[in-house]
């Protein structure tokens, strides 16, 4: 009894803290135009629908702010047109998705009942029904997922007794404004400045002739190396990075420099603005990163990826020339961004190594290769890129060939250029012009 | 508590921008002295200068920390990995800072190539988030520190490369991220039409696991154990197990026993390790402490203890958990071992639920309580997947015992908290081979949902289609 006394005079306390009650008022589905952004694949009878929305559209929907409590609702319409009965399996979809009475708890008010059970209601009415679809029956409904800003990957896995079938979607979802909207890339090369491609040789020849480092916005200062070629249809190079998820960058718009709070929030760390780096005289036309979620140092230890669209094409796909580095912590000296003061891992190869294997286990590259062109580096006698951090490398710039076919590790091609092993052995490439790697001798 | 919780995070970051800028001051003082000849003497136990750290990593790190006893070794045509993972204090002696404080968690490694080809290390297989040499020291560094270019150093210097040539072998340290309890380690290694995985699982030393302090021997006696040989007894035999479990004296209903695993125990525990489940720590007054503060905090405590839940006049024998990004938010699950063996293997109960948040409460010890979502099979049809997709499950199938609930008409548990289901349990039999999803078996049995009648139907015409070799599906089930 004496604890139903102290427990209650605790939520009053509680109660006067944090104020009480809210009014709950979502909106059918039908009236939110999320659909029309909806993506529809077939296959062999089976037709499933997706469609991820929005933080405005979720929030119209359920009547509370989803996002707020990192959760994204992802709209799916599975028709089963087979003579068999397939079970959809979420957790390859998300495998921490949310349960409808779990988002519905997230969002409950503290002091008004009614309106928490109608909330429940509605979550688990609007949630999709994780069973078995019969033939010729439809399965339609939310997932709630996890929150992913600007491009969402979707695996649809649909299981019968015999395998399984598995359908990717990738989204870009609106609520940020990602840098490369900024870029019109129809308009960066004319017909006439476009060099098409069909040879190996030709095209290691290009690609070594790229030059060596980013540079400043006059075109000068020294800069990151240019150690990452990716080649294939823009598709296919956003789904495998998407996949391993990679984010994409919102625009420079010069209103976050001095937004601490924002730096320190969990919610937009993941696409957080970068520095601006240049080739062919302009700013990198895409940025990614990857950021590590676990910690709460996450916003300052991340890999960053620039891409710049080059002129060539190679057997008429598009090529991208690209510099990896790894953000390990920033540090307390000023510079013009206060963001921009990051450490960098300066053994630079070690990220570029990184991002191959990271890219190669999405199983979407055809071919690995490797060129020189960035010309060696040592720790002893390291180069320094814009922000005066060191950096040192073997020279070589690793070539990826995207497709359309999953590849496993055990099938993947080889460019036959530079001797792949001997860069993992830690030998040098391109032009000697430095001392042997004393740090990659060891072992 | 959202708006409490919200509270303490704006809170929390001002305290984190003021102490940004305290921090140089602070530790700043507090730092490493200047660089002493400590890498070349083996003595640890030199004292400090007076007010100042030394940086003092150990020298020969297999000679001062015994941890390659722990080190195990798998090998296949040609390539062998040999891994051990280390303690919270046996990264500390060895590095000579606390790597575990900053989620950083070194595995050695060693590698051998008797091939004639070189072979490739996969890091990012291993753990995607991996810390690279210079990072991990990076998270280290003291505020102009002077011992910050030997940290690095050495970081470097103990770390594995990528790259094993031909008839070569490597070996070092690899800095993944911190797991606690059960460390499941997947070395994958690619070279030129090859990819091999070896699969390691480590308990880590340095914290109490719940299943450590059951006696299993004195459970049941030898004779007491029953064995059945075919499904049907099985199934008898499971039906009848009560719905809930029970106070301690064996009365009342309290949580739903919603599931039966069956098999060899390291199977079914590396096949809930894989898909990223967590041991659980017994209640003590240190855990205890610790998930009261990760309540408050809304951090997360991946092996956070669990109440006792009696079955058999006994709380749980193991307890395993999935957390989210908060300690409000797991999924858990406790198993019972039977007196009950089905072809001489192990057959264990099992309640699984879903935490969808916490509430305050003068019923625990330690004030707080998990709120499960009340639609119980949620959390079963989670478990279902999960364990399918771990590629230990051999056969599996559903059958009744509960009696079915509405939220209407719900059941509740001894914390007053309402849950309905719809009466199924899920039965998973554990083999030792990787099976994958299309290999998997059914107990011709019944099936939860809406359709489990029809499915059910399918499901024996496609297992009787399989035993006599027929490949294709059976006759398609007419849509209505």
């Amino acid at each position: 009894m004496k604890s139903k006394i102290l427990e209650s005079a605790v939520w009053i306390i509680l109660a006067a803290a944090a104020g009480c009650g809210g009014s709950y008022t979502p909106k059918p589905p039908e009236e939110v135009s999320f659909l029309d952004r909806a993506e529809t694949q077939s296959r062999g009878g089976l037709t499933v629908t997706v469609a991820v929305l929005s933080r405005e559209e979720s929030e119209e929907v359920f009547g509370v702010d989803l996002a707020a409590n990192g959760v994204q609702p992802v709209w799916l319409d599975i028709e089963n047109n087979t003579g068999k009965p397939y079970f959809f399996m979420p957790i390859a979809l998300d495998p921490d998705y949310f349960s409808p009475n779990e988002v519905a708890f997230m969002n409950h008010f503290k002091f008004n009942r009614s309106a928490n059970r109608e909330m429940d209601e509605q979550f688990s009415k609007y949630g999709i029904q994780i069973e078995f679809i019969m033939p010729g029956e439809r399965d339609k409904g939310f997932v709630y997922t996890n929150l992913d800003p600007g491009l969402k990957f979707v695996n649809v896995t649909l299981y019968e007794i015999d395998g399984t079938e598995n359908f990717f979607f990738y989204f870009e979802v609106p609520g940020i404004q990602p840098d490369y909207e900024n870029v019109d890339f129809t308009a960066l090369y004319t017909e006439d400045e476009l060099v098409h491609i069909d040879d190996e040789e030709e095209l290691r020849k290009a690609l070594e002739a790229l030059p060596c480092c980013t540079t400043g916005s006059d075109g000068g200062g020294g800069g990151d190396p240019i150690n990452i070629i990716l080649i294939g249809d823009p598709d296919d190079i956003s789904s495998a990075v998407v996949r391993r998820k990679w984010d994409v960058t919102e625009a420079d718009t010069g209103k976050f420099k001095f937004d601490l709070g924002r730096a320190f929030s969990p919610e937009s760390y993941r696409t957080f603005p970068m520095a601006s780096l240049y080739l062919f005289g302009r700013r990198q036309d895409v940025s990614l990163q990857k950021s590590r979620r676990e910690t709460d140092a996450a916003y300052r230890q991340r890999n960053t990826l620039r891409l710049w669209l080059t002129p060539f094409r190679y057997q008429g796909k598009t090529v991208w020339a690209g510099a990896v580095s790894r953000d390990i912590g920033s540090d307390l000296r000023i510079r013009k961004y206060w963001f921009a003061a990051q450490e960098i891992d300066p053994d630079i190869d070690e990220t570029r190594d990184y991002l191959v294997e990271d890219v190669i286990l999405s199983q979407n590259v055809d071919k690995l290769g490797y060129v020189v062109g960035v010309g060696v580096s040592t720790s002893g006698d390291p180069r320094y890129n814009l922000s005066k951090l060191p950096w040192w490398s073997d020279g070589y710039r690793a070539v990826l060939l995207f497709g359309k076919d999953q590849i496993t590790l055990g099938d993947l091609g080889y460019f036959e250029w530079e001797d792949v092993d001997a860069v993992y052995d830690g030998e040098t490439g391109g032009d000697v012009n430095g001392a042997a790697d004393e740090g990659a001798q060891g072992k | 508590m959202r708006p409490l919780r919200k509270g303490l995070k704006i809170r929390f970051r001002i305290f984190l921008v003021i102490s940004l800028c305290l921090m140089p001051g602070i530790w700043g003082c507090a730092s490493y002295c200047a660089t002493q000849d400590t890498l070349n003497s083996s003595e640890f136990s030199t004292p400090p200068a007076k007010g100042c750290k030394v940086y003092a990593p150990s020298s020969d790190p297999a000679k001062d920390v015994p941890f390659k006893v722990r080190a195990e070794t798998q090998s296949e045509d040609g390539i062998s990995v040999s891994a051990a993972v280390l303690s919270d204090y046996e990264s500390e002696r060895i590095f000579g800072v606390d790597l575990a404080r900053n989620g950083i968690q070194p595995v050695w490694l060693e590698i051998g190539n008797t091939t004639d080809k070189p072979v490739t290390l996969i890091y990012v297989a291993t753990d995607p988030g991996y810390y690279s040499p210079n990072e991990a020291a990076y998270t280290n560094y003291g505020y102009a520190s002077p011992v910050n270019e030997e940290m690095n150093e050495y970081f470097n210097k103990h770390s594995i490369r990528r790259g094993i040539p031909a008839g070569g072998a490597l070996s070092g340290f690899f800095y993944t991220n911190w797991d606690p309890g059960i460390k499941y380690l997947n070395v994958s290694i690619y070279g030129e039409e090859q990819e091999k995985n070896f699969v390691f699982y480590f308990v880590i030393p340095g914290i109490n696991l719940d299943y450590q302090r059951v006696d299993w021997d004195s459970l049941y006696k030898k004779d007491e154990y029953v064995n059945y040989e075919t499904e049907e007894e099985l199934r008898r035999v499971l039906e009848a197990v009560p719905c809930c479990a029970t106070r301690k004296d064996g009365t009342g209903e309290n949580d739903a026993l919603n599931f039966f695993v069956i098999g060899d125990t390291d199977n079914i525990i590396s096949a809930f390790i894989r898909r990223g489940w967590d041991v659980t720590e017994p209640i003590s007054v240190s855990s205890g402490l610790r998930a009261f503060k990760a309540y408050f905090s809304g951090a997360r405590y991946r092996t956070s203890p669990m109440s006792s839940v009696f079955v058999y006049k006994r709380s749980q024998d193991i307890g395993l958990q999935k957390a989210r990004s908060t300690i409000h938010e797991r999924n858990h699950l406790r198993l019972w071992l039977m007196p009950v063996r089905y072809q001489g293997m192990d057959v264990w109960i099992g309640s699984v639920s879903r935490d969808v948040g916490s509430y305050f409460t003068f019923r625990t010890p330690w004030l707080s309580a998990h709120a499960i979502d009340p639609d119980l099979d949620e959390a079963r049809t989670y478990l279902v997947q999960d364990l399918l997709f771990s590629g230990g499950v051999e056969k599996f199938g559903y059958l009744k015992g509960i009696r079915p609930s509405t939220p209407d008409d719900p059941h509740r548990n001894f914390m007053k908290q309402s849950w309905w289901t719809d009466g199924y349990r899920a039965v998973f039999l554990f083999g030792d081979d990787p099976v994958t999803l299309n290999e998997l078996e059914f107990f011709g049995w019944e099936w939860a949902g809406e359709d489990g009648a029809r499915v059910i139907e399918f499901i024996k015409a496609m297992s009787a289609g399989r035993k006599e070799g027929r490949p294709a599906a059976p006759e398609p089930v007419k849509p209505d």
